[in-house]
């Protein structure tokens, strides 16, 4: 998918709302070269550093008065695209952990309505997710088929622990306090 | 509901509106809060950190934040619950932060079966007869439709379709499910934007793919 | 004497039990004739994915606000209440009756913490906060929940000749649970995930209803750990409780060992009582045993599960799913396959019927099966 990046140093430029903004807006602050120079090397794999530097010093504007700044546009690159074709979906939760492995409840996200159960490894789970199978925590399991920007494609499954917000005190304590609300509403106090 | 017929490619955005401060969107922020792993916040792409922008990717996604708007993305269909859980637990964290507005923008970029598809699709959604009085060969650029939102809340459902940049002889469809605040003027902090996101997500996405076939279906 | 057929009710002085349970929750719903309808607890029928109490009492064109005049949630676990809140809401002239175990400050704390369903799904105490919410929509009379407790009356027929007893929480199970569910609020910092139910199963409400000299026995989950204070052995040494014997019992616990406490049968049931179970598969658990058919049966040869137990069904899929769920877990089976219902009707006096429906089927039948 063509991705057009420039950025544009003082000069505003509208943007609808909901479309990726691509630029800076703001002329008065300066940016670090090495920031700028990280951002083009990132698109642009042909130049080398040195060309780019050179081109930022020969480019440099004056903004109104307010300093001066590289004026730069990097052309409409690719960004690499990989996409997954899912084919079935499920929400589950850990019920059980023991022995390496853990039970899990599933609800089919794909048709929905059906409740299924599965034992799965641990060793499934990455090792950045190992911390989080703990009874309770809930989980997406993927199936489908991974097409990389290259066009290859594999046959995937990819399972991903949610990360929840952690409850807050002021959450806890709005609890405390609503449910002596509902405990008078129904009487029980 | 899954979505039957296959897009080319798709994405997934959430665009808040409201006041940021890029500079602590770093992922060594967001790997210190558990909202990403750790392995994810040492491989994250880091484009810019600033003040004034910040932009980084991770294996799965993009994070662009400006002073007024913070965007997450996500081309792979199974890291969309992913963004949404990271836009909550984020904005659950900063929860003072006033965020007014919201945009659920679910994007396909399709690809029709032929030219002659393709040109139909484009006749069925703007018919030519006026168009050929006033141009010589018209040709539709971008059609945008906006609806009133049914449940109640403030913002609209907007759909744009255009001929896609990406596919030969594809549609690219934009879905912006957008949401405000009741008092925009007074809002002092995230919980009620963020309330509406855990709320709204999953009808957002199951009626995107509703959108996305009846369109599909009704242009073939 | 009404027909058979599932979608007849019953006559006027026809009494009647229904046990439901899809193979993951309990149902139970009773007349104790003169269109005197009680519900206890709630599951999902699968099929049309209505609570199970509702969609069978819409079928027999049962009128909710007129003629339920309890709804009793035995416990709160989730397989003993999905779909509650519908029922509450459906049938807004029934009192509402709940363990006296219940009332307290954290139990109530619990179920606002873990309401949002949209980012921890469901685990059973969001269903009670439907339900509080739609008590709280009740007129003033319906708003406040009865409190079961050991040895108290629920309701009585306007004539005396039908009652519902509670024979349970004991005084120490309700002072146990208090300290329990406290340490069950998460403390600031904690990451969210899902409440699942932990064994607080001596909160639970055994129930005796007695329509004139025939009695039923609903055992609810109420489990039997050897502590004289609670669980069935306070039941049965209780003097205060009726002493009559019953004729029908639902088994505790979807029949587990735990659960089986050897007095109860011969003290508190007839000789050879029809009973019933539902069977249970979570996590692992699979209820019950062949071990527990086996001794159900060497008590009485009149028993039922309302759901085959023990069997692994599968959701079919594509072919290319099918491979890759093989190649990432294991024993994957479907839960919640179909409703069965064992019901027994009978006309005082005569002698009672026993139907099965569904994929209910005789206890023997499925140590076969």
């Amino acid at each position: 998918m063509k991705t057009q990046t420039a950025i544009i140093i003082g000069e505003e430029q509208k943007m609808s709302f909901g479309e990726t903004p691509n630029f800076i807006r703001r002329p008065e602050s300066k940016i670090q070269e090495s920031q700028v120079l990280s951002y083009i090397t990132s698109n642009l794999p042909e130049d080398s550093l040195e060309t780019i530097a050179r081109r930022l010093r020969e480019e440099t504007i004056p903004l109104n008065g307010k300093g001066t700044s590289p004026r730069f546009a990097i052309s409409p690159s690719y960004f690499p695209v990989d996409r997954f074709v899912s084919l079935q979906k499920w929400e589950g939760v850990v019920m059980k952990v023991e022995n390496g492995y853990f039970i899990a409840r599933l609800h089919d996200l794909t048709s929905k309505g059906n409740e299924e159960e599965a034992e799965f490894s641990c060793e499934e789970i990455s090792e950045d997710e190992s911390e989080l199978i703990v009874q309770g925590a809930i989980f997406y399991w993927n199936i489908g088929y991974h097409d990389s920007h290259t066009g290859q494609r594999t046959r995937a499954s990819m399972i991903r622990f949610r990360r929840l917000p952690a409850w807050r005190q002021k959450e806890i304590d709005d609890s405390a306090l609503e449910a002596d609300k509902l405990m008078k509403s129904i009487g029980w106090k | 509901m899954a979505f039957t017929l296959q897009p080319k490619y798709q994405r997934h955005s959430i665009v808040l509106v409201g006041n940021f401060n890029p500079i602590i969107f770093q992922p060594a922020w967001f790997g210190a809060e558990k909202l990403i792993g750790e392995k994810e916040r040492e491989e994250a792409k880091i484009e810019i950190i600033h003040s004034d922008v910040a932009i980084f990717s991770l294996g799965w996604g993009r994070i662009e934040v400006m002073p007024e708007r913070f965007l997450v993305n996500t081309t792979q269909e199974p890291y969309y619950e992913v963004i949404r859980d990271l836009a909550m637990g984020t904005f659950t964290l900063l929860h003072h932060t006033p965020i007014t507005r919201m945009g659920l923008n679910w994007e396909i970029h399709f690809q029709l079966e032929s030219e002659e598809l393709w040109h139909k699709a484009g006749d069925k959604l703007v018919p030519k007869e006026i168009w050929n009085e006033v141009l010589e060969k018209p040709g539709m650029r971008s059609l945008t439709v906006n609806g009133i939102r049914k449940d109640g809340l403030k913002g609209s459902y907007n759909i744009k379709v255009e001929p896609s940049t990406s596919v030969q002889y594809g549609l690219y469809i934009n879905i912006n499910d957008h949401f405000e605040t009741e008092d925009p003027k007074n809002t002092l902090g995230s919980d009620e934007m963020i309330g509406i996101l855990k709320e709204k997500w999953s009808d957002s996405h199951d009626n995107s793919n509703v959108v996305f076939e009846l369109l599909l279906k009704g242009l073939l | 004497m009404a027909g058979n057929e599932i979608n007849i009710p019953p006559e006027p002085d026809e009494l009647e039990v229904s046990v439901f349970g899809p193979g993951y929750g309990e149902s139970i719903v009773l007349h104790l004739c003169d269109d005197n309808w009680v519900i206890v607890d709630s599951c999902i029928n699968p099929k049309v994915n209505e609570p199970a109490p509702l969609f069978y009492l819409n079928q027999l064109n049962i009128d909710l606000e007129q003629c339920v005049k309890q709804v009793i949630a035995t416990h709160w676990h989730d397989d003993h209440i999905r779909g509650l809140g519908k029922i509450v809401k459906a049938c807004p002239n029934a009192k509402f009756i709940c363990s006296g175990a219940l009332r307290n400050k954290y139990f109530t704390q619990l179920t606002i913490i873990y309401k949002d369903r949209t980012l921890l799904g469901s685990s059973g105490i969001d269903e009670f906060s439907e339900v509080f919410l739609a008590l709280q929509e009740r007129a003033e009379e319906w708003k406040n929940p009865t409190l079961a407790v050991a040895d108290r009356i629920l309701w009585k027929s306007s004539d005396s000749k039908s009652s519902i007893y509670a024979l349970s929480p004991s005084d120490a199970a309700i002072i146990a649970s208090e300290i329990e569910f406290e340490q069950f609020i998460p403390s600031a910092k904690q990451p969210k995930k899902r409440l699942l139910p932990a064994n607080l199963n001596h909160t639970a409400v055994v129930l005796l209803a007695m329509v004139q000299d025939f009695s039923i026995l609903l055992g609810s989950d109420l489990q039997e750990v050897g502590n004289p204070v609670m669980g069935w052995s306070v039941i049965v040494d209780s003097q205060l409780r009726p002493q009559e014997k019953a004729s029908f019992f639902k088994i505790p616990h979807h029949g587990s060992e735990n659960a089986h406490h050897g007095r109860v049968w011969e003290e508190m049931l007839m000789h050879q009582p029809i009973a019933a179970l539902t069977p249970f598969e979570n996590g692992g658990t699979c209820l019950p045993t062949k071990k527990d058919i086996e001794r159900i049966c060497l008590h009485t040869n009149i028993a039922y599960s309302t759901a085959p137990v023990g069997i692994k069904h599968k959701v079919k899929r594509d072919r290319t799913v099918e491979k890759t769920i093989l190649e990432t877990a294991r024993n994957i089976r479907k839960i919640n396959v179909s409703l069965g219902q064992v019901r027994l009707r009978m006309k005082i006096g005569q002698s009672p019927k026993v139907d099965i429906f569904g994929d209910a089927l005789s206890l023997q039948d499925t140590i076969l099966s």
